[in-house]
């Protein structure tokens, strides 16, 4: 089954999607609306366990979006209503009663403009952990330490860090707010266009540190670029006008992709 | 417009020059004005009591004052020592320069606390930089220790040389007279005396302008407590929870509350205010917590009413400073499992703090020069109490009940309230520029 | 097993109470806002409409526990031949204290000239009056300072009326508590319920007819056929309005005006549901409607304008003579006005603005487009900002020194309009500089570029292109900045104006030598509340409340402006 949007064929999103390996995060069948506008059209996608899935798509075809729904982060827009199921493991995370703090505890978020607070660095990755638990002060430290240290920014600030979070540079304070998200030891960190705001050398750190947070968190990437996409992940999906249009393997969705809309946007052709 | 067209580009921009040049004037006039009538005042006095004097009386350096005077040389002292790369302070253990955040609220709350209820002022201020330099302290330590930017300002030194200065001058003095130390250090304000000749002085007039400045801070600070937690409370209640359709309500309805005059404000509480805080001092008089029994215009009565119509700045301004907070900052904590509470208290409020203290600085020069809500709520004795349900007056209501007679050129009368407008006009400009300055560190911040 | 998961954690129950607490605690606070309004406005509004509470009727016999006590009585002034008393009523005051029985006759004469109103006042040294006249207003007081109970006995003359509870009020004494009820010569109630319900009733439709929803259009929406009707039923109903309104010609005309507009708006919203309808557009869409009517359609903006500010007035114009015909009486609080202090406000805002409009506009445009980041344009900035936090009684002192009096720097002007005028206008001015120079900001900086890319002069530039961008947000700034200083009494104190003026304030009296006393409606609420007695406290809740109008009035003509601009500029 498919239709035609604006001239594209558009296949209906809801088929049964396989990833290799353990799934962490199952998204069935979602339709969500911004007042009476449909913004996402029955979307299906599961998230695989350690490994980095991307997501690309021409502005405004829901991305970011879908990725804010992953933490119920569009709960804080008074609009937004939706309609299906999002679950990890045993938790769902879309039920109306569903605990937001753990499980925004459990499912990380960063952002596209770096956004640290106006504290101390050492506040800034310590502000989370101090949230959920009450540690020593040796505790605390030890944690901020591997935190810097796994954000791979650690060299950088271990001489300052009781100056401002915001006296940073710009990919510095990305840097920073990832080691603020994995502070509290999340299973899923969402990326919201992370390198949009940095310039091409803080870009190529981030995409570094992507690969190697892999090893520990399963990683969830929007981006407007499709040479990140190709070099940082595992898996693809490409959406437009609100609906999952492909998804699959990186390396296939690049190379080979099954639909003609999916090839017309990666090879620019349109978006 | 065509007569505007004719005028040429040079002489459009003189013509603008020229009128802006008028808000110079105007701030030279009033400053004029209210100097050269002060400075006929202080010299008509002068020319009867002198310009300045005092005793010497060096047995006050045990008072209180002289108490305070030793606690802010000793803040001084760690102030100095704190700024050398190498210092002394070392030798005390780390743990008195950063202890546990429990422990330094539990302080400042305790010294908050002190303030209150301190007989003496000064005393009471100066525990409070005592406390404040031991933090900066301790935030300078911490920074040796772990690292970060080291920046050195000497606003603090030059702040605890004036208290200095001030405490040893309260604690090795007494009996201040003539022009200046009537006007600036005594508490007796009766302009008005039995005297043959209406524009001379008398001895039975007394010029002590601190009667009135006591009762005018009474209100001002009086109607900060009434407005900064509610106000404050409004407008992160209006800017972080607050369904948008409430939010259409309550804003208009702030603004028109900003709108209404204050006459009517001074109305509202002579009719309604006041008699609820006689209601209540009868009842603190009846279980012996006041010495007198309340009159219906006092202070409280004023710094409700004034508290009342400050609300609206504080609360409108504050959330003006939330809402410039940009969004991603409430997002990314609440990204990390923060509640909204948690996330308003930790994050949002530190990161519009300059705004809203902005807010409760200029809020607190609007208290400062209200009017017609105090002359009308306050009453028209110009004694200062302690006892809040007694009448008192401020200095704006006693510019206002003096000048209501008839009020010759050159006379005594005229003169006093020049004086006390000049003084006036000095604290609001202080107070204006300080809150400007904050507010404009905000405006860089975003 | 996680890091974070080996640390002690903290309670989850416990931070979801403080959630829960602190929510609830703001959004306390957050109303606090509301509730003052609403006290404020019930205060203010409460004597000057309700009829006081009735209080208890009490036996004279019954011990008296507080000391001050006010009773009342209401005497016929012609019997049931419709002939006028001619007898005098007596009444006897008795009370028993600890120097022994007292007892006072009083002698009250009802007559048919309107009279000083007298009270009688009861204390220990006797009774102060022993033979009054009334007038016209038979109703009258009389207050007793005793802790001891006071009996009445009507010696002779005609019975007083009945009071609603239906008890007469002789030998029995009304607690009346504060009775205030503000009656015009005809006795006719300034602000009656019926009259305020319909007000109220008018303004929801007005409200519900300016901001358009769903659920308004969908209702509407049955109408788009029979526009014309629309026009016809709002011709018909203004015009009825005006033939039965018995001569009261601006609250007529008001009414009318009213009528008309709602058709026009209802016209054009209806003409608004056909074109989107015709376009295939949801009804639900209102923002679309908006613009599609009111973005193109001056007429709607007006018509709204004109409708909420006539609909505003018209609880005033129902007592019109209070505003506009009558001056203060000495000595009857309920037979004055404000005439005079209306007048003087009108006077003392032209002046203002005269002075301080074209001086600031101008002040605003040099800082914004001319001047260049030197010294002097800071120090004239620094002086602006805090000049608009200068307390407004040093304002008035400048006026006092500087136009008022003659010594010294004085220009000699006397406590006048003209010295009032320029006074305010000079505090009005910060204001309107920092408002005009924050609408000249935020004119795009495209459009001066542009406007330079074709050539013009910098002088071309501002007048014909950033002056019409930012004239709304100036405008509107201005009106803010009159309508505080309407309200504003504290510099008029300092200046010297009078409360009690029995003619209309010439505004140049001071250069033509003639009487130059004036006053403004703050200064009149002032001085009112200012009195002891009870009944000019009523008064200055009139003259607060006309006060209030003419500022919201002005406020909702700015806010209009505001809106409507902002779209035209958007669009």
């Amino acid at each position: 089954m498919s239709e035609t949007i604006g001239g594209e064929v558009v296949p209906d999103s809801t088929r049964q999607l396989d990833v290799d390996g353990e799934v962490d995060l199952m998204i069935e069948d979602l339709d969500l609306w911004y007042g009476d506008k449909q913004a996402l059209y029955g979307v299906s996608l599961p998230i695989a366990k350690n490994s980095v899935t991307s997501l690309i798509g021409p502005s405004g075809c829901g991305k970011s979006t879908l990725l804010r729904m992953m933490n119920r982060m569009n709960d804080l827009i008074p609009i937004c209503h939706y309609d299906g199921k999002i679950t990890m493991g045993e938790t769902e995370i879309t039920a109306k009663d569903a605990d937001l703090v753990e499980i925004r505890k459990r499912i990380g978020m960063v952002f596209q403009r770096p956004n640290p607070f106006p504290k101390s660095i050492y506040d800034n990755v310590g502000y989370g952990v101090k949230l959920h638990t009450k540690p020593t002060r040796e505790e605390l430290d030890a944690i901020i330490e591997k935190s810097l240290r796994r954000a791979a920014i650690w060299d950088e600030v271990s001489d300052r860090m009781h100056d401002l979070g915001t006296s940073l540079s710009g990919g510095q304070q990305q840097r920073l707010c990832i080691a603020r998200t994995i502070a509290v030891e999340p299973d899923i960190i969402l990326m919201d266009e992370p390198c949009s705001a940095l310039d091409p050398i803080a870009t190529a750190a981030i995409e570094e540190l992507i690969l190697e947070l892999k090893k520990d968190f399963t990683v969830v990437i929007v981006t407007h670029s499709m040479s990140q996409a190709a070099r940082v992940s595992d898996y693809t999906g490409f959406m437009y006008i609100g609906r999952l249009v492909e998804f699959g393997e990186t390396d296939k969705i690049f190379s080979d992709p099954e639909l003609e809309l999916t090839k017309r946007y990666i090879t620019g052709r349109f978006g | 417009m065509s007569f505007l067209n004719r005028i040429s580009k040079d002489k459009a921009g003189t013509i603008l020059f020229l009128t802006s040049l008028s808000v110079i004037l105007i701030t030279l006039g009033i400053i004029q004005t209210l100097l050269f009538e002060t400075i006929t005042f202080f010299s008509d006095i002068a020319e009867h009591r002198g310009w300045f004097s005092l005793e010497w009386d060096f047995g006050g350096i045990f008072s209180a004052s002289g108490f305070a005077c030793l606690l802010l040389v000793v803040a001084l002292i760690l102030d100095y020592e704190s700024k050398k790369e190498k210092n002394r302070l070392s030798i005390i253990p780390q743990e008195v320069w950063n202890p546990h955040h429990g422990i330094v609220k539990a302080v400042f709350i305790l010294v908050v606390l002190q303030l209150l209820f301190n007989d003496s002022f000064l005393l009471g201020l100066s525990i409070l930089f005592l406390t404040m330099i031991w933090r900066a302290t301790g935030k300078l330590q911490m920074k040796r220790i772990f690292g970060g930017n080291i920046e050195i300002s000497n606003t603090w030194r030059n702040v605890l040389f004036l208290f200095i200065f001030i405490t040893l001058f309260d604690a090795i003095t007494m009996n201040y007279s003539g022009a200046f130390g009537e006007f600036f250090l005594q508490n007796q304000w009766t302009p008005t005396g039995a005297c043959e000749d209406r524009r001379s002085l008398c001895d039975t007039m007394s010029f002590g302008v601190n009667s009135l400045l006591l009762t005018t801070l009474q209100v001002a600070f009086g109607a900060l407590i009434i407005a900064v937690p509610l106000g404050v409370g409004c407008a992160i209640y209006l800017s972080e929870y607050a369904h948008p359709r409430l939010v259409a309500i309550v804003k208009p309805t702030l603004e028109i509350l900003a709108g209404i005059p204050s006459v009517v404000y001074g109305f509202f509480a002579f009719i309604y205010i006041g008699p609820l805080v006689v209601q209540f001092g009868e009842y603190a008089f009846a279980n012996g917590w006041i010495d007198e029994s309340p009159n219906v215009l006092n202070p409280i009565n004023g710094a409700i009413v004034v508290g009342v119509m400050i609300l609206p700045l504080i609360a409108s301004m504050s959330e003006d400073a939330l809402r410039a907070v940009p969004n991603e900052l409430r997002e990314g904590s609440l990204a990390l499992g923060a509640t909204k509470i948690e996330t308003t208290m930790k994050v949002m409020i530190q990161a519009s703090l300059s705004g809203i203290v902005a807010s409760i600085i200029l809020a607190l020069s609007r208290a400062v020069g209200e009017t017609m809500a105090v002359t009308l709520a306050v009453g028209t004795v110009a004694v200062y109490t302690s006892n809040m349900f007694l009448p008192a007056q401020t200095m704006t209501a006693y510019i206002a009940q003096r000048v209501g007679g008839d009020l010759p050129f050159g006379e005594i009368g005229y003169l006093t309230i020049f004086a006390v407008g000049l003084y006036l006009f000095v604290i609001t400009l202080c107070l204006n520029l300080l809150g400007n300055k904050v507010l404009s560190t905000y405006r860089e911040a975003y | 097993m996680k890091d974070i998961d080996k640390l002690q954690k903290r309670n989850r129950k416990l931070r979801d109470l403080t959630e829960r607490a602190g929510s609830t605690g703001l959004a306390i606070t957050g109303l606090i806002g509301l509730l003052f309004l609403g006290v404020l406005v019930w205060q203010i509004a409460e004597p000057t409409f309700i009829k006081g509470e009735q209080g208890e009727i009490t036996p004279a016999s019954e011990s008296i526990p507080e000391s001050d006590y006010r009773f009342k009585w209401d005497f016929p002034t012609v019997d049931e031949n419709g002939e006028p008393f001619t007898d005098p009523v007596v009444l006897r005051f008795g009370w028993d204290d600890e120097n022994g029985s007292h007892s006072h006759d009083v002698e009250i004469n009802v007559i048919e000239t309107r009279q000083v109103k007298t009270d009688i006042y009861i204390d220990s040294t006797g009774v102060d009056q022993t033979e009054i006249d009334v007038g016209r207003k038979t109703n009258f007081n009389a207050y007793s300072s005793l802790t001891v109970p006071v009996s009445v006995e009507q010696i002779s003359g005609p019975v007083p009326n009945a009071d609603e509870t239906g008890y007469p009020a002789v030998n029995t004494f009304v607690i009346t508590g504060d009775v205030h009820v503000l009656w015009d010569d005809e006795n006719k109630q300034v602000f009656q319920p019926m009259e305020l319900l319909g007000w109220i009733t008018l303004l929801i439709l007005v409200v519900v007819l300016t901001w358009p929803n769903v659920a308004v259009l969908n209702i509407i929406q049955k109408l788009k056929g029979r526009r014309t009707l629309i026009k016809l039923a709002s011709y018909v109903l203004a015009g009825t309005t005006f033939a039965i309104s018995d001569g009261m010609f601006v609250a007529a005309a008001l009414g009318s005006i009213c009528w008309l507009v709602s058709g026009v708006i209802l016209y054009k919203i209806a003409e608004g549901i056909e074109r989107l309808e015709s376009l295939g557009r949801e009804l639900s869409e209102t923002s679309r409607l908006k613009h599609s009517i009111s973005a193109r359609d001056g007429v709607l903006m007006w018509s709204r304008m004109l409708l909420f500010t006539s609909t505003l007035f018209i609880p005033l114009l129902i007592d019109i003579p209070f505003l506009t015909e009558r001056y203060q009486d000495i000595f009857i609080p309920y037979a004055s006005g404000i005439r005079a202090a209306f007048y003087g406000t009108i006077w003392v805002m032209l002046i203002a603005m005269l002075v301080s409009i074209p001086v600031s506009v101008g002040a605003a445009i040099y800082l914004e487009e001319y001047a260049k980041p030197n010294r002097t344009t800071k120090l004239i900035q620094a002086l602006v900002t805090n000049l608009a936090g200068v307390p407004s009684i040093v304002f008035g002192m400048f006026g006092l020194a500087i136009f008022v009096k003659q010594d010294g720097f004085g220009w000699g002007l006397g406590p006048s309009v003209l010295a009032a005028g320029l006074t305010m206008g000079v505090m009005a001015m910060p204001i309107i500089v920092l408002a005009g120079q924050e609408a000249l900001r935020s004119v795009p900086r495209t459009l001066r570029e542009s406007a330079y890319g074709i050539g013009c002069t910098r002088w071309q530039v501002t007048k014909d292109h950033v002056l019409p961008s930012a004239m709304p947000g100036i405008m509107t700034g201005t009106i803010l900045a009159m309508s505080r200083i309407m309200g504003e009494a504290a510099p008029l104190v300092v200046v010297g104006a009078t409360a009690m003026i029995l003619f209309d304030p010439e505004p140049l009296a001071a250069l033509n030598g003639g009487n130059v006393n004036f006053t403004v409606i703050p200064i009149q609420i002032y001085f009112w509340t200012a009195e002891p007695d009870h009944a000019w406290h009523s008064m200055a809740a009139a003259a607060s409340i006309a006060l209030i109008c003419l500022l919201v009035a002005m406020n909702s003509i700015a806010i209009v402006l505001r809106q409507h601009f902002r779209k035209r500029l958007k669009s």
